[in-house]
């Protein structure tokens, strides 16, 4: 044992820990580290710069002075931003691919016939129709292309067309026997963007017609 | 900015809390980054500032409970604890160069880095005392602890090859 090595634990100590130190790398990254965070702007105040650095708070130039600073929250407006833009492109996909209007009303017509539903008044008086009916918006007219006595109106009932209330009448064509569904409604907003001329298409084995009359949209429909 | 010599300093105090220079370079390395994240200007002593992060740091990855558990109570049971409240004086320890390593590895965390700031930062009790927020007399007591367990260690196994001057 080397007795020349014994010291005083304080001296022992000292040299023990000044024998440890950071490597040049060690000592290279953590300075390269300090000096990254520090950098600023060459023109700014240093101590100011570092404080911008730290909050985020950098001058503005431009137009970004006047639009709102998302940078404490950039990660949720990019989320929000991206979802807005699904949304938009979802909304005009869809409207894109809608169908055209008198489409719609015609399919919706086909859906109504099938549907069967009961008449709310049975009569063959179109007045009486027309009374029991009063909370349309339009009065109910006999259609100049359903020629009496041929037709026999046999009652009506409330229905919807394009989200609107209309009018549907069961009617009798005495040719053939045939029940027929009319369908009544007013050209308010989007119906009067149809053209006047008939429309006729066979949907889900409902042959409808369209067309519009004195104000009204008016469809006939019928299974074969 | 914190210089080379700032940051051999501060390495030297993780190693004095780790007693493993990688886990004391990992800890410093980690408590730089969070200092260079803090709002600087309310910080007037960098060194002091991230003596206390590291100290911290090594507290959060190292189990508490173990940071702070006691010495073994067959060591203690021996320790009288008598002359606690006197004067310690650590200077009339003596120990060989070549065992400081395997010295420092039998103390706690703790008692190793009293020992750093007394011997090598130079810290009079005092000021240690005042600096860890520990009542001068529960830091004397430690000390008292310590030397007396260091003693005990040389004087059974002679492991350590320490002499203590009487």
């Amino acid at each position: 044992m080397n007795k020349t090595d014994i010291k005083p634990i304080d001296e022992a100590l000292k040299v023990h820990y000044a024998s440890k130190s950071l490597s040049n790398s060690q000592l290279d990254q953590l300075i390269a580290m300090q000096a990254d965070t520090l950098k600023s702007p060459a023109s700014a105040d240093t101590d100011q710069a570092i404080q911008e650095t730290r909050t985020g708070k950098t001058a503005k130039t431009g137009l970004s002075r006047f639009l709102p600073d998302f940078s404490g929250y950039r990660y949720a407006f990019y989320a929000t931003a991206c979802a807005l833009m699904l949304v938009c492109l979802a909304v005009t996909f869809s409207l894109i691919n809608q169908p055209p209007l008198s489409q719609r009303i015609m399919d919706e017509i086909a859906y109504n016939h099938k549907q069967d539903m009961p008449i709310e008044v049975a009569s063959n008086s179109l007045d009486d129709i027309r009374k029991y009916l009063n909370r349309l918006s339009f009065p109910i007219i006999s259609p100049t292309s359903l020629t009496m006595p041929n037709w026999q109106f046999l009652g009506g009932r409330y229905c919807s067309i394009d989200g609107k209330l209309a009018a549907q009448l069961k009617i009798k064509n005495l040719a053939d026997n045939n029940i027929y569904t009319l369908y009544q409604a007013s050209t308010e907003a989007g119906v009067d963007q149809l053209s006047n001329a008939r429309l006729t298409d066979m949907i889900d084995g409902v042959g409808v017609s369209i067309w519009r009359e004195k104000g009204l949209l008016l469809g006939l429909a019928s299974s074969p | 900015m914190l210089d080379k010599e700032n940051l051999n300093q501060l390495y030297r105090f993780a190693i004095s809390l780790t007693n493993n220079d990688d886990q004391a370079y990992d800890i410093l390395q980690t408590c730089v980054e969070k200092y260079l994240k803090a709002d600087l200007t309310d910080i007037e002593k960098p060194v002091a500032y991230l003596k206390r992060m590291i100290r911290n740091e090594f507290i959060d990855q190292t189990r508490k409970k173990r940071f702070y558990r006691d010495v073994d109570q067959d060591v203690l049971c021996k320790i009288s604890d008598q002359h606690s409240l006197n004067q310690v004086s650590l200077e009339d320890i003596f120990v060989q160069q070549s065992e400081v390593t395997a010295l420092l590895g039998t103390m706690q965390p703790e008692e190793r880095e009293i020992l750093y700031l007394w011997a090598v930062e130079e810290y009079t009790i005092e000021e240690i005392s005042q600096m860890k927020q520990i009542p001068r007399g529960t830091l004397l007591s430690k000390l008292h602890r310590l030397k007396k367990r260091v003693q005990l260690q040389q004087d059974s196994d002679n492991v350590l090859n320490l002499r203590v001057k009487s």
